[in-house]
């Protein structure tokens, strides 16, 4: 399907996390490692990124979607399972190598409020990951690359000398983005850039990084649960939830074909403008804290057509049409599924009104 | 025509300026507006433009260097800027209810639900610890919040974030007031959970006959969750008028500019409109439109004069563009 290999290629990854609320024993075979005091955060994901492609991943806060960033930029350890770069394990990579990767590879944070040290200067946050990775840098190259870079992400050069707490939320966010510029990285992982933002700042950013991905060939890994936004920047879509990839497919196909029934419950929960909300998606309930008891599929108690088959076996992802991987009992064996159609899905709870009124 | 619930009138306030030599700004630049019973009212804007200042400034809520220099505020019939702070206090939380933004920063993470919920029901009401506590019981019921006996004994880290902002709804609903003023309730919240406390909020307010005054920076969120919708900006109301007659047919450039920007109103991969530059702090604004600068329509006399709002009850904006009408902002 991708016409070009894949820069990052992630197979059956695992992560978990002791549960806060039992610690671990100080003699280690005296402590419990039962599954049952183990959160996990990414349960066997798979996920692979074409080079210059812009790959969104979507999904509710608890999902394992900022886990899953930080294993990719390496600042997590693995349980199990593999992420590769070019080919390359990134879990056994050696010191040097390490720099050179995390060279190649930038993050930007959530929240342009906090990812900037309030102490430092604009020149001198943008200056200071360049010096790091290439100390032979003259210093006056050093800062001349730091001002084109502020050019190139629209920020008059004069506002260098500013410290963060000087400057807009939107400012902040293109001097976190110029950031991760400085070092030429290939492949950004950007973690709910936009979330802080206003409307009218956030289409600002968006723009920007429209540009910059044509300007220089970047790869995208963009966390959000920004629906609209997601719709006008992404490629691929993939769709997590408890640490897991439940529906992948390209922009197109999620937004106007979804199968997955929390795909279309996370649509139907994003608020449009001109549309009425549609209540026949919604989901019942919380999100789980992921304390494996059960079996079966992970949304089962959420999920407003969940029937036998879910209650006792987990789905595996299929291919629906190319490219388009579904992990759903009622999408795998359309015949026995879908016991209540679409339209009259009864909610169990919150039904006590017309959203539309 | 019955008398509004809440009436501001040409509401200035001003933050009283630290230094003796510097002049005293004014935030909200005479703000005029009114709320009826049981209506659903949105206020949109960017941030800075004075939402929250405006909200708080209802009731008196806001910091201390803050003050109202000019202009009135009637609830039931009462001027609230003339009040002593006793009686506000009766009025704060029993008539007027606050939903606040972050759940986890306006509940006491040292106290259970229980006696939040107590106390801001035993400090208005005099009736016994067991029936203040049937009240709680019943409005957790109400917001949807599973098993609330247990709930109630819970500190608020051990409740989800939707739960956490549900029962902030709970208290602000738990005396019965006439009007509820939400400070963007759903920012802290993922999109499920968003449009599972919006609708909440406003079929509450809608099926008990409480005033909701919702503060939010997105118009698509209140587009279908409010009657009416003002826009607000640099500390005025520019535009206001029904949310669907506003919402379709936008008049201020402004409000225009706020739509379009929104992702979903240009195709995928197509650059998104964006409104150039910034809102202007309220010392940079001199005696003309205030949005004159980002305007793409603004001629000689939005840089001369400033635009007034048209009276009248229907949808209008301020805005030099609509007043003669010799040339009206395409569209």
């Amino acid at each position: 399907m991708t016409p070009t290999p894949n820069l990052l290629k992630i197979s059956n990854l695992h992560k978990s996390y002791q549960a806060p609320n039992q610690p671990r024993h100080w003699w280690p075979s005296l402590s419990n490692t039962a599954s049952a005091s183990q959160i996990k955060a990414i349960n066997g994901l798979n996920l692979s990124i074409a080079k210059g492609e812009t790959l969104c991943v979507v999904g509710e806060s608890g999902c394992g979607k900022s886990t899953l960033a930080r294993l990719v930029m390496g600042l997590e350890q693995p349980d199990q399972g593999h992420i590769s770069y070019q080919g390359n394990n990134i879990s056994s990579l050696k010191h040097k190598q390490r720099q050179d990767y995390r060279q190649r590879m930038q993050m930007v944070f959530q929240d342009p409020y906090t990812a900037l040290n309030p102490r430092l200067t604009v020149l001198h946050a943008l200056v200071e990951p360049l010096l790091y990775h290439q100390p032979q840098l003259n210093r006056q190259n050093a800062i001349d690359q730091a001002m084109a870079q502020l050019l190139a992400v629209g920020i008059d050069p004069a506002l260098a000398q500013r410290f963060p707490h000087q400057l807009s939320g939107g400012q902040r966010q293109r001097i976190n983005i110029a950031r991760a510029l400085m070092v030429q990285p290939e492949f950004i992982v950007a973690d709910e850039p936009l979330s802080a933002l206003d409307v009218s700042i956030q289409a600002q950013i968006l723009n920007l990084l429209a540009q910059l991905q044509q300007r220089q060939q970047l790869t995208f890994l963009i966390f959000s649960h920004n629906l609209a936004a997601v719709e006008h920047m992404a490629d691929r879509v993939a769709v997590m939830y408890e640490g897991q990839i439940c529906e992948i497919a390209s922009r197109e196909k999620i937004f106007n074909h979804p199968q997955h029934p929390y795909t279309k419950a996370l649509l139907a929960a994003s608020p449009q403008i001109y549309q009425a909300p549609n209540a026949h998606h919604k989901l019942v309930g919380d999100v789980p804290n992921r304390i494996p008891t059960q079996q079966g599929c992970s949304l089962q108690d959420r999920c407003p057509k969940a029937f036998e088959t879910c209650r006792h076996q987990t789905p595996k992802s299929i291919e629906m049409t190319t490219g388009h991987w579904v992990a759903c009992h009622l999408v795998a064996d359309p015949t026995s599924t879908d016991p209540i159609p679409d339209t009259q899905v009864k909610l169990e709870k919150g039904n006590h009104h017309d959203p539309s009124h | 025509m019955t008398s509004p619930l809440l009436q501001v009138t040409d509401l200035h306030v001003n933050f009283i300026s630290r230094w003796p030599n510097e002049p005293n700004i004014d935030v909200l630049r005479g703000v005029c507006f009114e709320l009826y019973r049981g209506e659903r009212v949105a206020l949109v804007g960017e941030s800075g433009a004075g939402k929250s200042l405006l909200a708080t400034s209802i009731i008196q809520l806001f910091d201390s260097s803050a003050r109202i220099r000019q202009g009135q505020v009637t609830f039931e019939g009462k001027q609230l800027t003339q009040l002593k702070p006793k009686q506000l206090r009766q009025i704060r939380g029993r008539r007027i209810g606050m939903v606040f933004q972050d759940p986890m920063t306006n509940l006491n993470p040292s106290l259970t639900l229980e006696q939040q919920l107590l106390e801001c029901i035993l400090s208005h009401r005099s009736i016994s610890r067991a029936e203040a506590r049937l009240v709680a019981l019943h409005k957790l019921r109400q917001v949807h919040i599973p098993a609330p006996e247990a709930r109630l004994q819970q500190y608020p880290h051990q409740l989800s974030a939707g739960q956490r902002q549900r029962a902030t709804i709970a208290m602000a609903l738990a005396l019965e007031p006439a009007l509820i003023i939400a400070d963007e309730p759903t920012s802290a919240l993922d999109v499920t959970m968003q449009a599972e406390v919006m609708s909440l909020l406003t079929h509450l307010c809608h099926n008990n006959g409480v005033a909701l005054l919702l503060i939010t920076h997105d118009l698509s969120l209140v587009a279908h969750a409010s009657d009416r919708c003002l826009i607000m900006y640099a500390g005025k109301i520019v535009e206001q008028g029904p949310t669907s007659v506003l919402i379709n047919d936008a008049q201020h450039p402004y409000t225009q500019g706020l739509i379009k920007a929104l992702p979903q109103m240009s195709s995928p991969g197509q650059p998104l409109f964006q409104i150039p530059g910034q809102m202007p702090v309220a010392q940079e604004l001199g005696n003309h439109c205030a949005f004159a600068t980002r305007c793409e329509f603004a001629h000689d006399k939005c840089w001369q004069q400033t635009p007034t709002m048209p009276t009248g009850n229907g949808h209008r904006a301020s805005c030099h563009l609509l007043t003669p009408a010799p040339a009206r902002a395409e569209r």
